[in-house]
């Protein structure tokens, strides 16, 4: 019995000893894991792709799903480039432009692991500090959509939290008329909520949502989603607003970050 | 050492699979618990106590990564590792597949209820952010995937006793 015992703790005290020195060096661990993590997210996400319909009970096939996804996108790419060229236009090209913005470093990504779960949402990729990634900056799918940002940061990895995380905070602008500008609240069911919006703010549903530019590390424009419900009564001083966001991270692998050092 | 280093690198191969492969599937198939079912597995039918200790330290695993599911991960998962110690060695001991799912519910509902807790202390600062439905929805599902994971594994049992001996994973008697 005292055999076991000892048996038993000896292994326990090992396995510590080998998750303390894998913590330690947790940087060169994290590299060596990212190549069988890569793969593994990649299976993962091509099922889940081909799975849509099944799983999301689409009342149109999956190709079609994603074809319309994909034209609801181009279009509310092209509408948020036109309205803000417009802009650009209009104020003599103001500083904080796509044109500025186009020349920001970007670093591709691939994402090696995901957390889970209706009340938080964030993953880990594989690029880190020896890259240049800094806590903050901004991870946006290929075609500009931003997804969330980076938390927390290992020489070799980054964690980015979603931007429809609890947790989560966005400075944002909304297309509208009155150019309607506030912080977006992750909430739970993968929304984001944006409260306190003055009675007298136009708001409506697939109004389009970007980032506002008055945050750290993130630049104005990015496309962050489209509002999907506004309530409040009219006799409220303010109206609350859900937005939908566009960059779905269950159905991509990649990501590419902006890092903050070229902004 | 060997036998330390394989119930080491199992752990994080199992955690790999489940916080890549499995968390990136569809719908409901993300919340397959992998790592908890696993260890539920290893502490109840074959008798060992690492087991407990894979699913704390699964908790320590989404902490260190900041991709917890739920806020303060290790809390929830050190006291399910405990759980599932206590039940399989005192509650339930029988190695039957009632005895396997008890246990296996037992952890997770002890998992779920120190999740609880914990969204309670938020629900007080952040009432909004809190779905409780979505958190029964979760619990139910986890508990759900892992009675079938645990069944599979009852199926496989032969199997799995014998890959878990020649990776020196498991003892020819029994330590609970």
């Amino acid at each position: 019995m005292r055999r076991l015992a000892r048996r038993t703790s000896n292994t326990l005290i090992t396995i510590a000893a080998l998750a303390l020195v894998a913590f330690v060096f947790r940087g060169s661990v994290m590299r060596v894991l990212a190549v069988v993590q890569r793969p593994l997210v990649a299976a993962g996400t091509w099922v889940s792709i081909r799975a849509i319909g099944i799983f999301d009970q689409a009342a149109v096939s999956p190709e079609r799903l994603s074809q319309l996804e994909a034209q609801r996108e181009a279009a509310i790419i092209d509408h948020a480039e036109l309205e803000r060229l417009r802009i650009e236009n209009e104020e003599l090209r103001a500083e904080i432009g796509f044109v500025s913005r186009s020349h920001v470093r970007t670093l591709t990504a691939a994402i090696v692991s995901r957390s889970v779960g209706p009340e938080a949402s964030a993953f880990v990729i594989d690029r880190g500090s020896d890259d240049g990634v800094e806590i903050g900056d901004p991870s946006v799918t290929g075609n500009g959509v931003l997804v969330g940002k980076v938390v927390a940061v290992t020489a070799t990895s980054a964690t980015v939290r979603v931007v429809s995380d609890r947790d989560s905070a966005t400075a944002i602008a909304l297309l509208n008329g009155t150019r309607t500008i506030g912080i977006a609240q992750g909430i739970s069911g993968a929304l984001l909520a944006l409260h306190y919006i003055p009675q007298d703010e136009r708001v409506a549903v697939n109004d389009i949502v970007v980032t506002s530019g008055l945050e750290d590390n993130i630049p104005s424009g990015l496309i962050v989603g489209i509002v999907n419900t506004v309530t409040g009564d009219p006799t409220a001083p303010f109206q609350e607003a859900v937005i939908e966001p566009l960059g779905d991270v269950r159905r991509i692998y990649t990501v590419s970050v902006i890092v903050s050092g070229s902004l | 050492m060997r036998r330390s280093l394989s119930i080491f690198l199992l752990f994080l191969a199992l955690a790999i699979i489940q916080t890549s492969f499995f968390a990136s599937l569809p719908g409901l198939l993300a919340y397959t618990p992998l790592v908890a079912a696993s260890g539920v597995y290893l502490v109840q039918h074959v008798g060992e106590r690492y087991g407990a200790f894979w699913i704390a330290s699964f908790g320590v695993f989404l902490d260190i990564l900041s991709i917890p599911s739920f806020p303060l991960e290790t809390f929830p998962y050190v006291t399910a590792g405990l759980a599932a110690y206590l039940s399989a060695r005192h509650l339930f001991s029988n190695r039957s597949w009632y005895g396997l799912i008890a246990c296996g519910a037992f952890t997770l509902l002890s998992l779920g209820l120190v999740r609880a807790f914990i969204l309670v202390a938020i629900s007080l600062r952040h009432p909004e952010t809190v779905s409780w439905m979505a958190f029964w929805d979760t619990l139910l599902w986890n508990a759900v995937l892992s009675t079938v994971l645990l069944t599979a594994f009852f199926g496989f049992a032969g199997r799995i006793r014998s890959f878990l001996r020649t990776g020196f994973l498991a003892s020819n008697g029994h330590e609970i």
